[in-house]
This record gives C-alpha cells, structure tokens and sequence, in this order.
C-alpha cells in the first residue's frame, strides 16, 4: 500500500539531509527500530526561557523553538476573541452576548488572568464540551449509523456508542481506562463502550462463493485491526496484511498475530446491560405468571382434545408404521404466519436399526415441487435434499399458498419417520401432510391436523383445522393461543433484552498468516500477540488452551494502556493539540511511523504525554494545560515578518485561524436563531429521507431532508450518521463520509457551501426564527444591532453599522442574518 | 508544510521558508521535496517525467482550486466522459462474441461443472440470447441487444480481458471508481480534477449524472472526494435532479441579492483586512463568486430544451419509453457539460441493487430484463458519441464505457439469468488517443474468464491518467500513513491502445 521506491536518490539538492533509500523499498529494519515513536517518553524540563510572555512548560517549548527559528510570539487575543474562541474550540458554540458580558464583568471585578482560569474552568464543566469533543473520537474511529458498501443498512442501535463517548469525555474518562471499555467494556459493564469494535463499515452482502466469503471476514477483521493500530497506536499496521510492512518495524506475522487478538469480534447486535435491561427483566416473572393459566388452559383443552404436542418451528419429526414406497410426498396447507413456505432440509429415514436419511440427492434420490422462487440462486428444491442445514441454500414455494415436494428413490425403501427441518423461523408448515406412494395411491402416513397449535401459530380460527374438534373450541383454541402468542413474543423480546450493534464476542477461530492476504493461501497458524518490535504479553502465551476473546482484547488494552507506553499518550496528546490548534505537533496524528510527519515540538510533545500519564491519563487536565498557556491565548491576526516564515503558523507565532467544522457551524447557526434543542443522548434524528420500498433497510437513493422541522434542531452529533450520504448543505463542509477514518479532516472551500448557506431551506427557516426573535426591537436599527451581537459577539463599526441598517432598512432583519452567517467572522475560529 | 512522508523531515528554516502559504488543502498543496524539487529538476533536465516515482503534488491555489493545471506530460484527452453501467453488464450477451457457446448450449461449463458462485451454483451453458452479427468495416462481432452502439463499432476499443477483485457490486463498483474496494477513496473523477482542476470556471469540474432510476449501488461513494479536499468531490446533477440551492430563497429578486452580495463582500473586505495574507479567508471570498457564477451558469448548461429537434431525436429524448427519455436528456447533458469545459462527467446507467428491476443485475429473467435496459441504454449512447464526434469533441474527450464485472455464461441453477463473474468481462474506450476498430485482450473460448493479455481494473485506470496527462504512480495524496494513489500499489499502462 505505501508507495514503493526504486532508485538511489541523491536528495543533495535540498541541501539539508542525505538519506538513501535500499534499492528494495525498506531502510534497514535497525532504522525502523529506531524511529523516535518508538523510544519511550523522554522525561523533560521545560527550557529556561527570559521572557515574561509565558504563563507555564506549554510555552516555554514553543517560545524556544520560536527562538530558534527568529520568530517572536503575538500578544493576548482581545478577551472577546478569546471567549469566543474558548467556546468554538471547547463546546463548539458561540458565547451568548449575556455570557460575554459576563466574562468582561470578571474581568473588571477581578482580573484577566483569573477571569479568563474561571471561564476555562466553566467551559470544562460544561456538558456541550462532550458533545464538540465525542465528535473528534468519532472522526478518528469513523462511526457511523449504517454499514456502508452496497446494502449500507442503517444500524439503528449504534448510538449507545456515541453517547458513550459523550458521557466519557463529560466525566472526564481517564484514557487508560477509556481504551480498556471500548476494547473490553462487556467485561466491565460498559457494553456500550465496545462500539468502538464494530465501528467500520462492512459488508453485509451474502456471498455464496467460499473464496470471496472468506475474504469478506478478512476485511471485517481487518477494519478492525486497522482502527485499533490507527486510533491507539498511530501506526499503519494493516499494511502487513499482504505483505512486512515496507517502512515500519511490522511483519506480516506481527498484523495477523494481532487480526487473532479480535477474531472472536463478529459485527452483530449484543444485550446492552444497564437500567433497561434491568427493567426488562425485572417484568419477566410477572409477564410468565400470567401466561401459566392461558399454558394450563391450553394444555388441559389438548388433553381433553386427544391432540398431539405442537410442532417445534425449528425442526420437527414425524413417526409413522413402516412402510415400504419409491416417493413421499411433502405437501403443505398453509405456513403459521401466512408466509410463503419455505424448507431448509426434508429427512426421510429407513426403517430399522441402521437408519439412514434415504431422501439425500447422494444416495440417488431426487426431488420436485410445485415451484420454487426465482430470487436469485439458493432457493431451488434441490437443497432440501442435499443433507446441508443452516446452509444459505434453501427451498421456497414460487408463490404464496399451498406448495408441495416430492422425494422420489432409486429403488423401494422402507421408511418409518420424516425429520422437516426450517432456514428461519418464519413462515412454518403448520398445516401439512406427508404421503407415500402405494400402489399408484398416495397414503397418508402423518399429518398436523391432529396436533396442538404452535403458540406463535398466527392463522385465524376460520382457516384451522384439527380432526375431532368442532369449530367453536377451535375458534377458542385459536384465540387463547393467539393471546398467549402475543404475550410470549414480548416475553421473548423482553428475555433478549436491549439489543445495541456493539459486537458480538464468539469463541475465537484459528488465525492463520495468509500468503499474499488471499485467504485460499493460508500459512502458518498464529496465536494472538502484539507486534514483536514491541515484546510480548505474557498472559497470552504459553497457556494450555487458546485464549478467550475477552482474555485476548483485556491484555491487548492493559497493554495499551501502560504508562511507559510508548505510543498511546503521545498519540493522545497530539490529537487533543490538534483540535485546538488545527495542526498536531506530528501533523500525521493517526501515523507516527516513519512515513509520518516529524513532530514540531518532539520535546513538548514528550513533556506533555508524561504530563497526561502523571495525571492520571485526564483529558481535561492536558486542556487545562493548553487553554491555560500564553499560547492558546494568542491573537491570531497575521504578521507580516511571520507569515513570510511560517505561513502555517506550525510553529505557533500566533493562534491559527481556521475555518469552523460542519457541526459547529450548523449547531452555531441553531443557537443564534435561538431554536436549538439541547435534548441530550438517545436515538439519532434522521438527515434522510427514502423512497417507497426503501424505507427499511439500505439508504440506496436516500433523499437529504432539508432539516426544517424541529425535530431535526438539535446538536448536530445527534443526527444519525449515514456512510457515503452526504447531508444537506453541512456535509459540503468536509463532513467525513465514515469511510476511512479521518483524524484529520481536510478542509475546503467550495461554491456548493456558499449555495447552501445561502440559499437552502434551512437558512431561510432560521432566518425567520431569528428575526423574530430580535422583533421585540421596534426599531430596524436596535434590531441589527441585536443580531449582530448575537451573531458575532460585539458592536459593528460605524460603517458597518451603515451597511447593515440600510439593508434591514430595504430588505428586513432577515437579510442581516443571513448575511451575516455568511461571513467569514462567523465562519472562522480566530 | 513539512511533507510529510519524505524520509526526511522537518527541515530546516530555510526549507520552511520556501513554504509561506497553505491552509486550504491541509496535506495538499506544495510540499518540500514533492513538487518544488521536481518542477525544479524537471526544468533543469535532472529528471524526465517517466523516469520519476515520486508523488507530484499538483499546485492548487486556494483561492482558484479549480484552475485548470497542467498534468505530468502532454494529455492526448482534456476531458473524460464514464458511462457506467450499474449491475455487471453481461460481456456473453453483448461485445464478447464466443461460437464454442453455441454447441455447449445446455450443457455444463467443462472443467466448471456446479462451480459455486456469488449467488450460488450454477446450471448450464446458455448460449447468448441476442444474436450475434459483424459490424463495420473492422466486422467486429457484436450483438443485436445494443444495435445503435453496435454500429459505432469503427469508432471503438474494446478491452474483452478485464478482471476484479471483488464478485459483489458494492466492492466491486468501489473498485471501478475509486481503485479500492472499500468505502472511503476518491473516485477516478475526484482524483482527475484534483490533479487538473478544470476549463470552466462557472461549472462544477466534476459532475456526476444519476441514473433516473435512482443512485447507484455504492451511492455517493462513486463520486466522494474520499480524504481529497471537498473540493475535488463531484457533483451530482442530472436533468431530474438539479444542483441543490441555486436558486435564491423566494421573493428576493437579482437586485435585492445584488445588494446581499454586496454587504457580505463588504464585512468581509473589512475583516479581511484585520488577516492580510490568510488564503483561506479570500479563498471563501472567491467561492461566494464563484457561486453566484453558477447561479448564472449552471440552468443554461442544462437547458436540454434549447436544444434542435433532430438532435433530441437522434438521442431518443422524447422517446415514449420514459426512462430512456430522460437518460437520453442525461446524455444530452453530459455532451454539453463537455462542450463547456467539465473536466470530468461520470454518466450512471442504472441504479441500486433491485435483483435486475432497474440496473443489469440480471440473475432472474436476463432476456426480458435485458430487452428492457438495453432500449434505455442503446440509442442515447451512442447518440453521445455521435454528437461528440460530429462536433469535433472527441478529439479531446475520452469515452469510457465500464461496468463493475460480468456474468457467467451459464444460468444460474434454477433461475433465467447469470451470475456475477469477476474473472473476465468487457469495458470501451473511444475517442481521445485510443485506437478505434481494436479490441484487446481476450477471454476463454466460453467467455468465463480473461486468459490473453489479462487486465485489472489498475491497469485500467492508469491507462485512463495516462491518457490524460497523468503518470499513475506519481498522482498521490498521502493520507493516514500512507501515500494513496488511485491505482494502490499497482498498475500498468495498457500501451497497445494507445495511438
């Protein structure tokens, strides 16, 4: 996957550095050992600085790299940038003009210094800080609500997961033990928490062709393997798959020695322990109390009737006298819920001790029907004869109705029993019989006619018939069974409990290295275990038996989660300099191997990773640290002598301006109009809309709802991710499709934003809240005056105070809004 | 500015310095090393552009992102028209002419008897449904489902070898579009105009045109920007379904959003002053232009009524058959998208997975299914390439004619249709510095599988950069650890289609 050199390239004319690369692609694995991630955490001192400019450690580091570099730092942001840029940065939500007046009142009364640590302080308690922060995790994890590829199935129970993150960064989830749920939390009731595993898109088309089905869990686990080398240890490990790792210290063992660590994770939906949950079961005993006198009636009415147990949906048997016959018939009245009749398996058993299946098609026999569906390949009736069960392979009638098979043998068998086995746990015979050919006269041999009714038996009384019982105490029959079906189905829903998309964890499989990645290649089989550049866990060696899931993911996170951990806290602590500063100190957060960027501050970026692990791995610390710094609290205006240095402003000369993310604008946009809806976790509101027949399952041709209702006005984190779709004028906004993972998201600028913002619905709908708003103003200009304060957060100048009145003035409030939401002053973190 | 997977890093003050201006395309723009060293060798003749294998950043202003750039050497094609059809068009049915499939007619595949594919197994050999007959003066054997492009066969490539990595749609139209079968890469279109941005400034550089049947399989995923800027993302415009918020909000007429426009630009030019230098904010500056150019713009290019009566004829736009009416409208479309200067139209056929009702997924009933797609495809089509011919536009256009993998020359066990088949099926180039009358690459004798100059979709795609200007292994974006490309790792220039 990384780009491969050929040649010798003499880089002298950079005039920097001489490195040759070995004419097979890799520097020399000594080379790669000795990458500077891979060191441990340096302890440092912050450098001795003579300047008064700084406020702690952050800055001393960035002002001697200034230093070096000839470059000065900038004064302190106005305190109305920098409230306002505190609230962007932190909850992703503009101060209110009360909460900036506030802010300035501190000031006066107390003074900068501590007015500003009080407002930092209020920003860190504040529950929409989780609700801006959970959004960069769910970036870097690429989480989303559906599943992508071709069915991109909406997932509805994923969000436990986002609300999770929410709460964890809310609380201030130490990030050892933040890493430990999501790898592990149903070993520590945070079930939610392991969202994280099956976060990744995949596909849910079914592949009968066994190569291809194996290579679909290939790329399941490998989606798995690559968010956890990613998002913990900033490295690209998955690009072991095929073939050692061409830059870093990675072998193809090293990746599938860390694929067995997951292999018991399969993408399915698992109990969501908690207080639902705990409700749920809580009304088991009562629900079953209720259900024993309808059972007991029942029971009592079968005696009475002389009526055989019911049919078991799963798989049921017939007995019969031995009989001597070339067929047997199979013919089926009607399913239980009305269903189109379907059959996994037909069994017909020879009589006798050494009883064999005499239908299979191996032994000769062969099989017809009425008809079988034409949905694609697999629904022939071929396959209820060829001994596989449980096999995607099936029989269904073409249509709706009476259908029928019959089994012929090679020769006369003596038969004494049928076994009639089903695919899913619908559409059931419930009103069969079988028969044998005799004579050129078909016999029955058994029927259903004289059994109990299945409690989940759903046919109206008029189309049941039981041999012997007269039509009034089946109608009663019929409608006992029909209510204790009702209850059994919510005793059987309530049994399973909360269900959330968070993981199932299965027994895991024998890994084995794959030659080239092709699973029709496999190699040598591996035991779970961490990339050997980094030694080993000794609880996952040299155990009797292979290692549990649970035991494989706990050790893989108690790992992670050292504090001499190489990666995990400088990975950490770049990310959360990232969001606050635009750029990492390694601008390739998620890849801090050798094709990574070189951090800017390595020293910094060390002092700050001891600094969080000392901490006790608090997120909320490491902000402290930075929003507290004469750094963070830079203008952002550009100089001259700097830009022409350092137009990035890497280097920290000044507070980098940026344009805002899709959320922030959006919920920024919702809070100034004043009709954002602060509800808080739950199930998502949709962005989409779908077309007739579509409304269940894929988002194929899903339609953008304009989001003008108020369902839709809360914080944008609450909307449900949908992979590929792009939402209605936000996710021009370089919204990450959740595709790949983005712990960086690149950020452009484009006509279709300015379309949107513009011109779509939900601009106008907001435009006419905010007005009215601001209506309780007679006046046009005290009405300006209003929005602008509230948008902007201070007073127009004098010329713009001009310009805007004179456009109330012609074309009402509602065109200032709009206007000003366009700029770029609202548009940007400054 | 550090670029960011050079082996060395962080350079010094003077290499920063070279590097003043950036912000807009975060990894995207000029890197030390990438392309300031290579345009700086390239003039000094140190190093030819085929002898390089190193990422070569195009050079994006911010503010103009889509400012039409020069490739890697001379292009023989400007712009790229994709037809795509969606479902796995059968190679058996259409352009793959195999005789042996007659005499095997209800028989099983020798040597792939029960052979168990995507949907399951299979039956026997049916020979293909619509009669085969030769063409042109090349006799090019094609058959009668598609007798409109079957005439063009002259003007025509025809690569009947390709292979795919995956058997199902998702992956596989993925891995049509973007080079990957995941979700999440840029798409042949987001990576084109991000290399070449576009000749038209008023119109989106990269316009995606559904099918009206709906999206295809993989949905935006074929026209995503992936991790390239947003920029570079296709827009999806089709004459059913217009550019969303063009139009101003009702009851402002162009006066009052002059005057909307003017006041933005205002408190923009006053805060701009307070942030000299910053392209980002000028960047948003131009793009309020830009939008207000394709407010114009944009409803003239898709006007199809302005167009004459014999051309809308020869499409078939008013065909009583309304689907392909309006996919003709579509074609119409893509020709004057073309005609203005789009750099790249991606032209869908097609749409999600329906089990065959709407796209050529056709496991069920392929006679009947195919009857039906093809009359929606056939005339429209081949009217595009007509057009563009007559009009001297394929001297510049490439036409690529693509599906995401085949079918089985067998029926599926117990159904009317085929099975989908990666190992071997057909996809077209026309126009552009392609030879015409030529066809390349060869399946079996039954058509199962590409056996005789095999090609992957790679080699496809880095046939289609080259002929565009672009050298495959050196048009890179990194990303995540990693320096992506269009073709991965992989990938060969097809040199024998070229002229």
């Amino acid at each position: 996957m990384p780009r491969t050199r050929h040649s010798l390239v003499p880089w002298f004319l950079l005039g920097t550095l001489v490195i040759f690369v070995l004419a097979d692609g890799r520097t020399t694995l000594a080379d790669e050992m000795n990458h500077w991630s891979l060191k441990p955490v340096q302890a440092v001192v912050p450098p001795a600085v003579e300047n008064d400019w700084g406020r702690g450690p952050v800055d001393a580091f960035v002002l001697r790299r200034l230093d070096d570099e000839g470059l000065g730092p900038s004064a302190d942001a106005e305190p109305g940038t920098l409230i306002r840029r505190v609230y962007l940065d932190m909850l992703g939500l503009p101060p209110t003009p009360g909460e900036i007046e506030e802010f300035a009142r501190a000031i006066r009364d107390t003074d900068i210094d501590q007015a500003y640590d009080r407002l930092v302080d209020r920003v860190l308690a504040s529950p929409r800080y989780g609700e801006r922060w959970a959004q960069h995790w769910l970036d870097v994890v690429r989480f989303a609500e559906s599943s992508g590829s071709e069915i991109n199935q909406w997932s509805m129970t994923s969000w436990p997961y986002r609300d999770y993150v929410i709460r964890a960064f809310n609380t201030d989830r130490s990030y050892d033990q933040f890493i430990f749920e999501q790898l592990a939390g149903d070993q520590c009731e945070e079930d939610a928490a392991t969202g994280f595993l099956v976060a990744g898109p995949y596909d849910r088309v079914v592949n009968q062709d066994p190569k291809f089905k194996a290579l679909q869990r290939q790329d399941e686990l490998d989606e798995i393997v690559k968010a956890n080398s990613a998002t913990f240890l900033g490295m690209t490990i998955e690009c072991a798959r095929c073939h050692d790792h061409r830059f870093d210290p990675f072998t193809q063992r090293d990746y599938y020695a860390m694929q067995a660590i997951f292999s018991g994770v399969r993408y399915k939906e698992r109990r969501l322990r908690g207080e639902e949950n705990d409700r749920w079961q809580g009304q088991l005993p009562e629900l079953d109390a209720r259900m024993t006198p309808l059972r007991e009636q029942l029971e009592t009415l079968r005696t009475r009737e002389e009526l055989r147990p019911a049919i078991d949906l799963d798989e049921t048997e017939e007995r019969f006298e031995p009989v001597e016959t070339t067929s047997l018939r199979f013919t089926i009245e009607a399913t239980h819920d009305a269903g189109t009749a379907h059959l996994d398996e037909l069994e017909v058993w020879s009589a006798g001790d050494a009883s064999v299946n005499v239908a299979l098609s191996e032994n000769g026999s062969t099989v017809t029907s009425s008809g079988h569906a034409r949905g694609g390949g697999g629904k022939h009736h071929d396959y209820v004869i060829d001994g596989k069960r449980k096999w995607d392979n099936f029989w269904r009638a073409d249509k709706l109705g009476p259908a029928w098979l019959q089994i012929d043998f090679p020769r006369p068998m003596e038969i004494d029993r049928i076994v009639w086995a089903t695919r899913f746990l619908k559409a059931v015979p419930a009103d069969y019989r079988a028969e044998v050919l005799q004579g050129g006269e078909w016999i029955v041999v058994s029927h259903s006619r004289d059994r109990m009714l299945n409690v989940y038996d759903k046919r109206n009384a008029e189309d049941v018939v039981l041999e012997g019982v007269v039509s009034d105490d089946v109608r009663y029959m019929t409608k006992l069974t029909h209510e204790l079906g009702e209850m059994q189905r919510e005793y059987d829903r309530l049994e399973i409990g909360p269900q959330a998309f968070l993981g199932k964890f299965e027994e895991p499989l024998v890994t084995q290295v794959l030659d080239r990645g092709d699973p029709g290649q496999p190699l040598e089989k591996i035991s779970p275990a961490i990339p050997v550049v980094f030694g080993s866990i000794r609880s996952l060696e040299s155990q009797e038996k292979p290692p549990s899931s649970a035991d494989r993911r706990i050790a893989f996170a108690r790992w992670l989660g050292a504090p001499t951990h190489p990666l995990t806290a400088r990975v950490m602590v770049n990310r959360i300099w990232q969001h606050h500063f635009g750029t990492g100190i390694v601008d390739t957060p998620s890849d801090f191997g050798t094709m990574g960027a070189r951090p800017t501050h390595p020293k910094l970026l060390d002092w700050l990773a001891s600094d969080f692990v000392q901490s006790g791995w608090s997120i909320k610390h490491v902000h402290r640290r930075i929003l507290r710094s004469s750094t963070f609290r830079q203008a952002s205006t550009p100089r001259t002598d700097a830009i022409q240095i350092d137009g990035d402003s890497r280097l920290l000369w000044r507070f980098p301006p940026r344009r805002l993310a899709a959320e922030v604008v959006r919920d920024s946009i919702l809070s100034t109009s004043g009709t954002l809806d602060l509800r808080m976790y739950g199930p998502g509101f949709s962005f989409f809309k779908r077309h007739a027949g579509h409304e269940k399952n894929t988002f194929a041709d899903a339609i953008p709802r304009e989001q003008t209702d108020s369902a839709s006005w809360r914080r944008m984190i609450y909307g449900t991710k949908i992979r590929q779709e792009s939402v209605a004028v936000f996710g021009e906004f370089d919204c990450p499709d959740a595709g790949q993972m983005a712990p960086k998201r690149s950020r452009s600028t484009t006509p279709l934003q300015a379309l949107g913002m513009l011109n779509s619905p939900f601009i106008s709908e907001q435009v006419k809240h905010f007005s009215r708003r601001v209506q309780g103003h007679d006046d046009t200009t005290r009405q300006m005056l209003r929005v602008f304060s509230i948008v902007l957060g201070r007073q127009p100048s004098p010329q713009e105070s001009f310009r805007l009145t004179q456009l109330a003035r012609l074309q009402g409030v509602e065109q200032v809004c709009r206007v000003l939401w366009n700029t770029n002053e609202f548009l940007f973190l400054q | 500015m550090l670029d960011e997977k050079t082996p060395f890093q962080m350079p010094s003050v003077h290499g920063a310095r070279l590097l003043n201006r950036r912000g807009f395309l975060g990894h995207a723009t000029t890197g030390l090393g990438s392309i300031a060293l290579a345009s700086l060798l390239q003039e000094q003749g140190f190093l030819s552009a085929d002898e390089s294998s190193d990422p070569d950043r195009p050079n994006i202003d911010p503010t103009e992102p889509y400012l039409a750039r020069r490739g890697h050497f001379e292009p023989a094609a400007r712009n790229v028209v994709v037809i795509q059809c969606v479902g796995a068009l059968s190679q058996i049915d259409t352009f793959d002419y195999k005789p042996e499939l007659y005499k095997l007619d209800g028989q099983p595949l020798p040597g792939h008897e029960r052979l168990v594919s995507f949907q399951g197994e299979n039956g026997n050999v049916v020979r293909p449904l619509w009669e085969f007959k030769p063409r042109g003066q090349s006799g090019k054997m094609i058959s009668e489902l598609t007798p409109h492009i079957a005439e063009l066969a002259d003007e025509i490539c025809f690569i009947h070898s390709l292979t795919s990595k995956s058997n199902a749609h998702g992956p596989g139209e993925s891995f049509m579009t973007t080079g990957f079968t995941s979700d999440g890469f840029p798409g042949m279109g987001a990576w084109i105009t991000y290399a070449l941005g576009t000749e038209n400034q008023d119109l989106p550089a990269f316009v995606a045109i559904e099918d009206p049947r709906g999206v295809p399989q993989t949905g935006a995923n074929n026209w995503n920007s992936g991790f390239l800027p947003a920029a570079f993302q296709g827009t999806p415009f089709s004459t059913t379904k217009p550019i969303r918020y063009l139009t101003s909000p009702a009851g402002l007429g162009e006066a009052d959003e002059g005057k909307v426009r003017d006041t933005l630009r205002f408190l923009n030019e006053q805060h701009a002053n307070k942030f000299l230098g910053d392209a980002e904010l000028s960047a948003r500056v131009a793009s309020y232009e830009l939008a207000a150019r394709m407010q114009m713009s944009v409803p003239e290019a898709a006007s199809i009524d302005s167009e004459p009566d014999y051309l809308r004829t020869m499409y078939g736009a008013d065909d009583p058959d309304h689907i392909k009416a309006k996919f003709a409208r579509n074609c119409i479309l893509a020709r004057r998208l073309i005609e203005r200067g789009v750099r790249f139209v991606q032209l869908f056929n097609g749409a999600y997975a329906s089990g065959g009702a709407v796209n050529w997924d056709a496991h069920n009933y392929i006679e009947n299914q195919y009857n039906f797609h093809a009359n929606v495809l056939d005339q429209p089509v081949a009217a595009l390439l007509k057009d563009l011919k007559q009009r001297g536009l394929l001297e510049h256009t490439l036409v690529v004619f693509c599906t995401e993998f085949g079918r089985m020359p067998m029926f599926q066990k117990g159904t009317f249709g085929r099975d989908h088949n990666a190992r071997g099926f057909t996809c077209w180039l026309a126009g552009a510095g392609v030879k015409s009358a030529f066809s390349y690459g060869a399946t079996d004798e039954f058509g199962f599988q590409a056996v005789d100059n095999v090609v992957t979709v790679h080699d496809f795609h880095a046939t289609i950069l080259h002929l565009l200007g672009l050298d495959h292994e050196r048009l890179t974006f990194y990303h995540n650890g990693i320096e992506r490309r269009l073709t991965d790792v992989h990938g060969a220039v097809i040199r024998e289609v070229l002229v």
